[in-house]
C-alpha cells in the first residue's frame, strides 16, 4: 500500500493559462463598459448634447506603432523559447519590455499634449467630457500595460535563470498572450477613439 | 473499500506536513475551509442584514412609538427611541447591499461553489487555491469596510442599494452621501475583485479539472448552475467596476460623467455639468440584472440536486434544466432596460426589452415544471433540506409570476418603485435564494463538518420562516397595486397610505416571527458544528461524487486516486438495482462488458461528450492553449 503511487490526473489546459483567458475576458468587459458609456454619451444624429471633438495627440499614434512592434518582438521571443534558443529569447523579452516602457513614455507625452490643449481630465466646460473619456480609457489601458511590463520582467528574470525553455513554457506563454492582448486592445481603442469622435 | 480507504487516509495524513493554525483556519487555501469561511461570514452578514430589516419594519409598523431599546442600540440615530429618517434610509440601503451582495452572492455562491465544484467534479482543489484564498480575504475586507460605514458619524450610504447618482455622486445630497458613500464604493470595489477572483477559478475548475468520466453532461445540476453563475459574474462585474469608477471620478475628482445641472436650494450645485445620470443606470443594471440570476441560479442548482435526491427520482429533464439555465444566463444580459422603463426610454426600445424580459418566463417555467414533475410520484423524504427546496419552488412560482406584470412596460408606469416591486424581488430573489441556501446548508452540512444538523430544529426553522416570509411579502403586492411607494419613512403622514397601517403591523409581526425563527437555525448550526450527531459517509444515499470522499476532511479530498465517474448523477430508483441509488463513482460489476461498450457506442450522452471534446480541441487550437 505504501509504495503505491497515486496517479494524478493531467488536465487538458494549464489552469493558469485558462485563468488568464478568463481574466482577459473580464477585462474586455470593463473596456466594453467604458467604451459603451462613451458611445451613449456622444451626441446623437441631431447633435443634442455638447461634445468637443478633437484630434488625438500624435503621440498616441506613436504608441500604436510601438505596441505593434513589441507584439512582433514578443512573438519572436516566444518562438525562440519554443526552439530552445535561450539567449535570443532573453534578449527579445528585454526588448519587448523596453518597448513597453517606451509605450508608457509615449502615452505620457500624449497626455502632456492633451493638457497643453486644455483637455484635462476635469473640465469646466461640459462639452469637454469627451476628453475625460479619453483620459479614462487611456489610463485604464495604461494600468493593464504596467501589469504586462511587470509580467515581462518576471519572464526576463526567469529567462536569465534559464527557467524558460521548450519544456517550461507556461510563464512565457502567459506573458506572450497577455502582451498580445494589451497590444490588440490598444490598437482597437486607438481606432475607436480616432473614428468615434 | 472503506477500510482500505481509511488506511490510505491515515498513511496520507502521516506524510502530510502539519498545517499551522493560521494556514489551516485563517489563510487557508483548501477549498473546503474557504467555503466555511464564506458561509460563516455570510451568516454573520445575514444576521446583521436581518436585524436591520427588523429595525425598519418596526418603524414602518409603529412610526409614533418610542422604543427605548433602539436608543440603546443606535444612540443618536434613534433619539428618544424614534428612528432617524436619514438612518432609516441608511438601514434600507445597507440591508439591500448586504443581502444582495454579501449574503446571496458571496455567501451563497462563495460557499457552495467552493465546497461543491472540486468535490463534485472530482478535483483535488480549485484551479488556483491561492486566488481562491485571496477571493475570500477581499470579501472579508469588503464586509468589514461596509460594516464600518454603519458606525461613522454621518451614517452609511443612504441612496438605496442601487446608489443612483446624483444622491450618490453629490456629497451634499444627504448625510450618507459623504464618507458613507465613499466606504460603500470601496467595499463594492473590493467585492468585485473578490467575485472575479472566485468566478475565474470556478469556471476554470469546471472546464478543466473534471475527473475521468465526468463529461459535461454527467455534471450535477449544481455544477452547471455554479458554472453559469460564474460566467455571469465574470462578464457583468467588470461593468459595475466601470460604473463605480466613473462614480468615484465624479465624486472625488470633479468630472461630470453622471452629473447634469443640479440645483440645491435654488443655487446651481455644481460646476461640473453635462453628464447623464441615466448612463449610470445603464451601466449599473447591465450588472444588476445578471446579478439577480447570480443570486438565484446557485439556489436553483442546489434545489435540483436536493429534490432529485430526496424524491429518489432522476431529475425530470436534465438537458432541459441545463438549457434553461443557459437560456436564463443569455437572456439576463439583454433585459437590463426593464429596470429603466420610466427613465424616458424610447417606447420602441422599451417594448424590445419587454419582449425579451417576458421570454425569460419560458426557461423559468421549464425549471418550475421540472421540479414539480420530479416531485410527482416520487418516494419523498421530507428532510429539512427537501422542505426548503420545495419552499424555493413555491417562492419561485409566486414571485416569478409577478415578474410578468413588472416586465410589462405599460404596467410598470403604475407599479415601478412601489411595494409591488419589493414584494416581487423579495419573493423570487430574496426568499427563494435564501431558501436554496438553507437547503444547501442542511443538505451539505454533513460534508462540511462531518456532523448532522438537528432535524426537529430544522422543521421549526422551515415552517416558521416559510409562513413568515409569505406573511411579510404577500400583502406588499396589494399595497403596491394601490400605489404605496417603497423606501418611505412614515406612511401615517399621507392619508392614502395610512389606510395600510394594519397591514404594515401584520407584516412587521411576520418579520419578527421570521427573525425569531432564525434563532433555531443559528443555534442548530453552531451547536451542531461541535456537538451534532456524527455523520456517516453518505447520509442521504446520494449519487454525486462528493459523498465518496471520506468524512474526515483531508486536503486533496480523496486519500487515494480520484474516483472515476461511470454515469450521470441522477440515477435513483433504477429498476434493475436493489438499492434505490447508483453512485456516479460505482462501477457496474453486473453489466457484461459487451453491453457496456455497446451502450457507450449508442448512448447519446457519450456522443455529446465526444463532440464536446472536439469543441474543446478546436478552442484550444484557436487560442493556442496547450
Amino acid at each position: 500500500m505504501k509504495s503505491v503511487k497515486v496517479k494524478e490526473p493531467k488536465y487538458p489546459v494549464s489552469p493558469s493559462k485558462l485563468n488568464l483567458w478568463l481574466f482577459m475576458l473580464a477585462s474586455s468587459m470593463l473596456f466594453a463598459a467604458v467604451v459603451s458609456a462613451f458611445i451613449v454619451h456622444r451626441p446623437d444624429a441631431e447633435g443634442r448634447s455638447a461634445w468637443t471633438a478633437f484630434d488625438l495627440p500624435i503621440y498616441f499614434l506613436y504608441s500604436t506603432i510601438i505596441v505593434i512592434a513589441s507584439s512582433v518582438t514578443i512573438y519572436l521571443a516566444h518562438r525562440a523559447a519554443k526552439n530552445d534558443e535561450l539567449g535570443q529569447n532573453k534578449n527579445l523579452i528585454l526588448i519587448t519590455a523596453i518597448l513597453g516602457i517606451l509605450f508608457c513614455i509615449s502615452q505620457y507625452m500624449g497626455w502632456r499634449q492633451m493638457v497643453d490643449l486644455n483637455l484635462t481630465f476635469v473640465n469646466a466646460r461640459p462639452e469637454d467630457i469627451s476628453a475625460s473619456y479619453v483620459w479614462v480609457i487611456t489610463a485604464l489601458h495604461f494600468v493593464h500595460i504596467v501589469g504586462g511590463i511587470i509580467l515581462l520582467f518576471a519572464a526576463w528574470i526567469q529567462s536569465i535563470r534559464l527557467n524558460i525553455h521548450k519544456k517550461k513554457m507556461v510563464l512565457m506563454s502567459i506573458a506572450h498572450t497577455y502582451w498580445h492582448f494589451v497590444g490588440i486592445l490598444w490598437f482597437f481603442l486607438y481606432l475607436f477613439l480616432y473614428f468615434a469622435q | 473499500m472503506s477500510t482500505a480507504a481509511l488506511h490510505a487516509d491515515e498513511h496520507h495524513a502521516d506524510h502530510h506536513h502539519k498545517e499551522s493554525f493560521i494556514s489551516k483556519y485563517v489563510f487557508s487555501m483548501d477549498h473546503k475551509m474557504i467555503s466555511k469561511q464564506f458561509l460563516i461570514t455570510g451568516i454573520i452578514m445575514g444576521t446583521v442584514g436581518l436585524i436591520m430589516s427588523l429595525l425598519f419594519r418596526l418603524q414602518l409598523a409603529w412610526p409614533d412609538e418610542q422604543f427605548s431599546f433602539m436608543e440603546t442600540l443606535l444612540g443618536k440615530w434613534a433619539v428618544d427611541g424614534k428612528l432617524d429618517p436619514n438612518f432609516y434610509m441608511g438601514l434600507v440601503t445597507i440591508h439591500g447591499t448586504i443581502m444582495v451582495f454579501y449574503v446571496l452572492t458571496a455567501g451563497l455562491s462563495g460557499t457552495f461553489s467552493n465546497l461543491l465544484i472540486p468535490l463534485q467534479v472530482g478535483a483535488r482543489d480549485m484551479a488556483s487555491p491561492f486566488m481562491n484564498m485571496l477571493s475570500y480575504w477581499f470579501f472579508f475586507l469588503s464586509s468589514v469596510t461596509l460594516l464600518i460605514s454603519v458606525f461613522i458619524e454621518t451614517g452609511p450610504a443612504s441612496g438605496g442599494w442601487t446608489v443612483y447618482p446624483p444622491l450618490s455622486a453629490l456629497e451634499k445630497a444627504m448625510p450618507g452621501s459623504g464618507l458613507g458613500m465613499t466606504l460603500w464604493l470601496s467595499a463594492i470595489a473590493l467585492f468585485i475583485i473578490s467575485s472575479l477572483l472566485g468566478g475565474i477559478n470556478y469556471i476554470s475548475t469546471v472546464l478543466n479539472m473534471r475527473t475521468k468520466g465526468m463529461s459535461m453532461n454527467r455534471m450535477p445540476l449544481t455544477i452547471w448552475a455554479f458554472f453559469f453563475t460564474a460566467i455571469l459574474g465574470v462578464l457583468s462585474f467588470p461593468v459595475l467596476l466601470g460604473a463605480a469608477l466613473f462614480l468615484i471620478f465624479d465624486r472625488s475628482f470633479g468630472t461630470s460623467f453622471y452629473l447634469s445641472d443640479i440645483y440645491l436650494e435654488g443655487v446651481g450645485a455644481l460646476e461640473n455639468i453635462g453628464g447623464s445620470p441615466v448612463l449610470y443606470q445603464h451601466l449599473f443594471w447591465f450588472l444588476g440584472h445578471p446579478e439577480v440570476y447570480i443570486i438565484l441560479m446557485p439556489a436553483l442548482g442546489i434545489t435540483s440536486e436536493v429534490i432529485s435526491c430526496n424524491a429518489r427520482k432522476p431529475i425530470f429533464g436534465y438537458t432541459a434544466m441545463v438549457i434553461s439555465l443557459l437560456g436564463i444566463s443569455f437572456l439576463s444580459f439583454i433585459v437590463w432596460g426593464h429596470h429603466m422603463f420610466i427613465t424616458g426610454m424610447n417606447p420602441f426600445l422599451g417594448s424590445v426589452f419587454m419582449i425579451l424580459t417576458l421570454i425569460i418566463a419560458v426557461p423559468s417555467a421549464v425549471k418550475a415544471f421540472n421540479y414539480l414533475t420530479t416531485l410527482w410520484k416520487g418516494n419523498l423524504r421530507f428532510t429539512p433540506a427537501m422542505l426548503f427546496s420545495i419552499g424555493l419552488v413555491s417562492f419561485f412560482i409566486s414571485g416569478g409570476l409577478t415578474g410578468i406584470y413588472l416586465g410589462n412596460a405599460a404596467l410598470d408606469i403604475q407599479l415601478h418603485d412601489s411595494y409591488f416591486v419589493v414584494a416581487h424581488f423579495h419573493l423570487v430573489m430574496g426568499s427563494a435564494a435564501i431558501f436554496g441556501m438553507f437547503a444547501g446548508i442542511y443538505h451539505w452540512f454533513p460534508k462540511m463538518y462531518g456532523r448532522m444538523l438537528n432535524n426537529t430544529l430544522g422543521y421549526f426553522h422551515f415552517w416558521l420562516t416559510f409562513i413568515s416570509a409569505y406573511l411579510v411579502f404577500f400583502p406588499m403586492h396589494f399595497m403596491g397595486l394601490a400605489g404605496v411607494p417603497r423606501r418611505y419613512y412614515q406612511f401615517t403622514l399621507v392619508k392614502e397610505f395610512d389606510v395600510w397601517m394594519d397591514v404594515n403591523v401584520l407584516m412587521t409581526v411576520g418579520a419578527l416571527i421570521g427573525g425569531f425563527a432564525q434563532l433555531f437555525f443559528l443555534y442548530n448550526f453552531f451547536y451542531s458544528i461541535f456537538r451534532g450527531k456524527k455523520a456517516t459517509q453518505n447520509p442521504w444515499n446520494s449519487n454525486s461524487l462528493e459523498w465518496s470522499a471520506p468524512v474526515e476532511r483531508i486536503h486533496g479530498n480523496w486519500p487515494g486516486e480520484i474516483p472515476t465517474v461511470y454515469r450521470g448523477p441522477y440515477e435513483y430508483s433504477r429498476p434493475d438495482r436493489e438499492l434505490d441509488y447508483f453512485p456516479q463513482y460505482e462501477q457496474d460489476e453486473s453489466a457484461p462488458e459487451v453491453l457496456k461498450t455497446e451502450k457507450s457506442k449508442t448512448s447519446p450522452a457519450e456522443k455529446e461528450e465526444a463532440e464536446s471534446s472536439v469543441f474543446f480541441a478546436a478552442i484550444k487550437k484557436v487560442f493556442g492553449l496547450s
